[in-house]
């Protein structure tokens, strides 16, 4: 649960490193624009969850999945995404693959270590986000504190 | 300026790593959201990647959409602009009923003591 305003916002230097590979070189972008983009992504998180949330519901699940979020992105009418989210998901979970079997710190009490046997597992509702316990490398890099553009 | 000059032809992205947006931060306002008990990990993963695709999508389309392109800049007012005549991104600005419950979620969520 979010505890602070601040906890719904994404890392603004994250999101103007992705704006500004968006658009073309040297395009000006204001700060007031930024932080609209940066509101509207968390606003879009929200959408998301709550139309994938809708087919988990649906299909009587507790646990979004994969196939939940890309279903709300159809549903959403971002269809332009569907191809390059498959694409990334299958060059994740690779990494993921080898990630695991180098880290032998997995609690692993009835949880197989493969990813394929995930998908079942998540379809009984455990509790799968307590598992995250490996953020990708951009953690370290990306992840800062809000600044304060007052 | 681009960090990226060897992964860009052969990834749609053009960036070599999968996503920049901490999963952790996206994970936390997903959870804010009512009804929802717990997220795997891929579908977690894909939400990130697609508010990054969302990102750039709103940028380009506000940036084309405007009147910036003379000036070479983005403003505000092409994003208001945008999102009021684009249906797709209705959503942000409260005109259908779906974006006005998501607004409506958010003051709720700020406005908590």
């Amino acid at each position: 649960m979010a505890e602070r305003p601040e906890d719904l916002n994404l890392p603004n230097a994250v999101i103007t490193r992705i704006i500004k590979e968006a658009l073309p070189d040297g395009v000006n972008v204001s700060k007031e624009a930024r932080r609209a983009i940066s509101q509207a992504a968390s606003v879009f998180v929200l959408y998301a969850t709550s139309c994938a949330n809708n087919f988990a519901m649906k299909a009587k699940r507790k646990t979004l999945n994969a196939g939940d979020v890309l279903a709300a992105m159809e549903e959403m009418e971002f269809e332009r995404f569907l191809e390059p989210l498959r694409e990334a998901l299958e060059v994740y979970k690779k990494g993921q693959k080898g990630k695991k079997v180098s880290e032998p710190k997995r609690k692993d009490k009835e949880k197989k270590v493969d990813t394929e046997n995930n998908k079942s597992r998540a379809e009984e509702g455990e509790d799968d986000d307590e598992r995250m316990e490996e953020e990708p490398e951009v953690e370290n890099e990306a992840e800062e504190e809000e600044e304060v553009e007052n | 300026m681009s960090q990226n000059s060897s992964g860009k032809d052969d990834q749609a992205s053009g960036s070599k790593k999968p996503i920049s947006l901490p999963i952790s931060r996206v994970r936390l306002i997903m959870k804010s959201s009512p009804d929802v008990s717990s997220i795997n990990q891929d579908a977690l993963f894909l939400t990130t990647k697609a508010t990054e695709l969302f990102v750039q999508h709103l940028a380009l389309s506000s940036f084309n959409n405007g009147s910036g392109k003379e000036t070479n800049s983005l403003s505000y007012s092409d994003l208001a602009n945008t999102a009021q005549e684009t249906e797709t991104f209705h959503f942000l600005t409260g005109k259908n009923f779906k974006g006005f419950m998501l607004l409506f979620q958010i003051y709720i969520i700020e406005t908590q003591p």
